[in-house]
């Protein structure tokens, strides 16, 4: 017994002398993303560079917790969230730095960054309705709020409210309409659903295409991934479904960010604005775009025949900027509406 | 020879037990003085809006999994240890099986069929129209929990009143046979009667299992009083998260005290002459229909989850990540091995001690132990998280030491949740050894330590491979604690099986939900075996 309670103390020792380690050959990634293609851009990174890399992979609002718990002693060098709201809540608290480059600032869109530079987004996703083709009119469905109709009783399905795009959603909306209108389009979703929410987006999208409902919120690149799936059935079920990009030409669709910035108390500052330029590049952003269909953040939709194939998407600028802002409000404007 | 000539080894034992009382008090206590800060707007808005669902949600999940376990559990004890029949012996060791099953693995396995019956639901729109159709998908979560839960818990019913029946009860039934009451007959005038307090333990530990699940919930969107503990924790609510478990700790000690009023009856039913009862042969007809009734459950709760993974299994194998794997193996294996050795020796010294120093204090610090184990999952987790971090933040060297999400966190909490699971085979078994052989080696000048690792392990062996197996068994199937003080970056079998599936990955959580079905397996063999050593 001892021998174990002595393991672990080692084990608690090595973490801290690995946290504490100032060698500059190891980037240590803080991170809510958890695809392979992750993994791939990792190793090239390395072997472009010879910069080793160490992920840690959690929720961002865990991510976020550790980096205020640990403070100046944080091993952390970059933080990475899916989330443009929590983004902006971490450089509020003062977790992020600023870095500037030109090739950062001339590879990003300008109203989708960090004005201080504390953050920068590397993949685009929309927040879009995948409707089934056979059931569903061209034109039916052009806005958000046409969702929330009452000819769409028992048609609608979403993933649950806990979940960050969701919250972000609900975010714009009450950053573009006011908590009023955002509530009563919530609460009526709610009366829409065909389902309690569960499971996840590609859960909608597939149950969608075997008739449960018609119409669901998901995020673009999830359909994507279904299209580009090694399960025919997933395949399938994808290709018997179309995606809108709501209020196109009614101040545009809401989308969010993966977004990439350097801790306040990174010691590898220099190694972790590589990393960030790296994300950015050409070779990055053509793999995010055909392998999870993430739209690349200066929309090159040639890098991908998905992409292309949903054409431009004009994005909503007003309420992005403000997601953060409303998050709270967005949760508790969902529990109000019953959405779980 | 006076306790005074025992004073090193008397500091030491009540030193253990004042550290492990210590630490249940300390949890509690933060818990309840953290719960009386300032919550701001975010409890009122639980208030508003959230807390009702999770307590009736928690309510009907309880009251529908203890019900179903125990219509599974009572009468399957009853059958195996009334009658005899072809297959028994087999049948006896099959019911215990769900136990090996971790109620959120089979909840993936069972997410894929909820997902298949995509077409009942379609049909039921165009046959009974848009009501019916929005009716039976909210139902449908619900019986898919409750009924995930209890095949994988009536185990816990099962094996109390199968003690029950087998050992304890063998006078009251053969003279209720004499008096020409039996069958069905005896099972409800007498049989029910005296099971009561084994439902009562075996229905205590069902109830406190499905207040501490968040995997199966979680699956199926159900949103009582645990997830909603986590919401807060991971948005930040700290003092509402404290508030709503505390509420869950008063739920389960209202539930545990009815327990214990019910198990105090025991000593007017149990008879000090243990002795086998004899069995009633059933005819091959009503035999077959035993079996048919005593499988649905075992393949509800076993063989079905097993099933869907090899199938998963067979078909993910190509891109399994080996390394992962391996390395939440590794996790999984090494937290149990050091949590089970270090909760069976805290729990031999708060016992043993106890007798040979014949303590008070040391016997007050057993029964604080043991109240850790009434303590939700979901409050230790926060308890212990926030005294952690507490201490993380209380100055820049503890920062460092990362104890926030440390192994020695998990550890600790490990160590108040599951002392419980080791004191009381420890202390059942203490009672087969008689104190006057203690006494006589204390009387020829024997040391405590002497006693304790001569005389009393030796002849208590049996109780500490029980002890050891259902610890083992306990941590290694453990997700609530795991998920919350884990290390980052720290995945166990556990933790990966739950994120896989939060993720849709169902199949790829295939290899780490088997594997921790073989291993469970594995830990329940020591069980198994005193099963057999008592009855065969």
């Amino acid at each position: 017994m001892l021998r174990f309670k002595f393991n672990y103390v080692l084990l608690s020792c090595l973490m801290l002398c690995g946290g504490m380690s100032h060698g500059e050959e190891v980037l240590h990634i803080y991170s809510h993303r958890h695809y392979k293609t992750d993994e791939k851009v990792n190793a090239l990174f390395t072997e472009q560079t010879g910069i080793q890399i160490k992920v840690v992979q959690a929720e961002a609002d865990q991510l976020i917790a550790r980096l205020r718990t640990e403070g100046a002693a944080s091993p952390a060098d970059v933080l990475i969230t899916v989330d443009a709201g929590r983004m902006q809540r971490a450089a509020a608290e003062g977790l992020l730095q600023p870095v500037v480059t030109d090739f950062l600032k001339n590879h990003s869109p300008e109203a989708m960054r960090d004005a201080e530079g504390k953050w920068w987004p590397f993949t685009l996703r929309a927040r879009g309705i995948v409707v089934a083709k056979d059931r569903v009119k061209v034109g039916e469905i052009s806005t958000y709020q046409d969702l929330a109709k009452p000819e769409w009783r028992g048609r609608v399905l979403s993933r649950s409210s806990t979940s960050s795009y969701n919250q972000a959603l609900l975010a714009y909306m009450i950053a573009t309409h006011g908590e009023e209108k955002a509530s009563e389009w919530a609460k009526a979703i709610v009366e829409n659903f065909a389902r309690p929410p569960q499971g996840g987006d590609r859960d909608q999208i597939k149950a969608v295409a075997a008739g449960l409902a018609d119409a669901c919120l998901t995020n673009s690149y999830y359909l994507g991934l279904l299209l580009n799936s090694p399960d025919p059935a997933e395949r399938k079920a994808a290709e018997s479904v179309r995606m809108i990009f709501p209020n196109q030409g009614a101040g545009g669709t809401h989308c969010n960010v993966s977004a990439a910035g350097i801790t306040a108390h990174s010691q590898r500052v220099p190694q972790a604005t590589r990393y960030l330029e790296f994300l950015l590049s050409e070779q990055v952003q053509r793999l995010y775009a055909t392998e999870t269909s993430e739209h690349p953040v200066m929309m090159n939709l040639d890098y991908s025949p998905i992409l292309q194939s949903w054409g431009k998407i004009e994005m909503d600028m007003v309420g992005f900027p403000q997601l953060g802002k409303h998050m709270e409000a967005a949760s508790r404007l969902f529990d109000q509406a019953g959405w779980k | 020879m006076k306790n005074g000539d025992w004073r090193a080894e008397s500091v030491l034992f009540r030193a253990t037990g004042a550290l492990l009382a210590g630490l249940v008090l300390l949890l509690v206590g933060w818990v309840i003085f953290s719960a009386m800060a300032n919550a701001g707007g975010a409890w009122r808005d639980v208030l508003e809006n959230r807390l009702l669902g999770h307590l009736w949600q928690t309510l009907l999940l309880a009251s529908g999994v203890f019900c179903g376990a125990l219509v599974i559990g009572l009468p399957a004890a009853w059958l195996v240890a009334m009658h005899d029949f072809v297959g028994r012996g087999i049948m006896r060791w099959l019911m215990v099986l769900p136990l090996a099953m971790p109620s959120f693995v089979a909840a993936g396995a069972y997410l894929e069929i909820l997902n298949g019956m995509i077409p009942f639901y379609v049909w039921v729109r165009s046959s009974f129209g848009i009501e019916a159709f929005l009716w039976v998908q909210k139902i449908m979560p619900w019986v898919f929990s409750i009924v995930i839960l209890s095949a994988t818990l009536f185990p816990y019913i099962y094996l109390s009143c199968l003690a029950i029946f087998e050992r304890q009860a063998a006078d009251a039934f053969e003279v209720s046979r004499l008096l020409g009451v039996s069958g069905w007959n005896g099972f409800f005038r007498v049989g029910l009667p005296l099971a009561r307090p084994a439902i009562a333990a075996g229905g205590g530990l069902v109830l406190m299992e499905t207040f501490n699940d968040y995997g199966v919930v979680s699956a199926f969107g159900l949103t009582t009083l645990t997830p909603g503990i986590f919401r807060a924790w991971a948005e930040g609510e700290w003092i509402v998260a404290m508030r709503l478990a505390l509420l869950l700790m008063v739920i389960a000690s209202v539930i545990l005290a009815v327990e214990k009023f019910q198990s105090g009856r025991k000593r007017f039913v149990s008879s000090d002459t243990e002795r086998p009862l004899a069995r009633v042969p059933l005819r091959h007809r009503n035999a077959s229909g035993v079996w048919l009734l005593a499988m649905v459950p075992v393949a509800l709760g076993f063989l079905l989850p097993c099933m869907q993974m090899l199938e998963w299994l067979w078909l993910t194998l190509h891109l399994l990540d080996w390394q992962g794997h391996f390395s939440a193996a590794w996790h999984s294996l090494s937290l149990a091995l050091g949590a089970a050795l270090l909760v069976v020796l805290s729990a031999a010294i708060l016992v043993v001690g106890a007798r040979v120093l014949r303590s008070g204090m040391l016997k007050h610090a057993q029964a604080i132990s043991i109240a850790g184990y009434s303590l939700p999952s979901a409050m230790v987790a926060v308890g212990v998280g926030a005294i952690v971090t507490s201490i993380s933040q209380s100055s820049q060297l503890f920062a460092g030491l990362a104890l926030s999400a440390s192994v020695t966190g998990l550890m600790l909490a490990y160590w108040v949740r599951f002392m419980a699971v080791a004191v009381q085979p420890l202390s059942a078994g203490l009672t087969k050894v008689p104190e006057t052989l203690g006494e006589a080696a204390r009387m020829l000048g024997e040391r405590p330590w002497g006693i304790f690792f001569k005389i009393e392990i030796p002849l208590m062996w049996p109780a500490f491979f029980v002890a050891a197996a259902l610890a083992f068994v306990d941590v290694f199937k453990e997700l609530t604690l795991t998920l919350v003080l884990r290390p980052f970056d720290f995945e166990t079998l556990a933790t990966r099986a739950y994120r896989l599936t939060d993720e849709g990955r169902l199949a790829e959580a295939a290899f780490p939900g088997l594997s921790m079905v073989v291993l469970s397996l594995l830990g329940l063999i020591p069980l198994l075996r005193w099963m057999g050593r008592i009855r065969a």
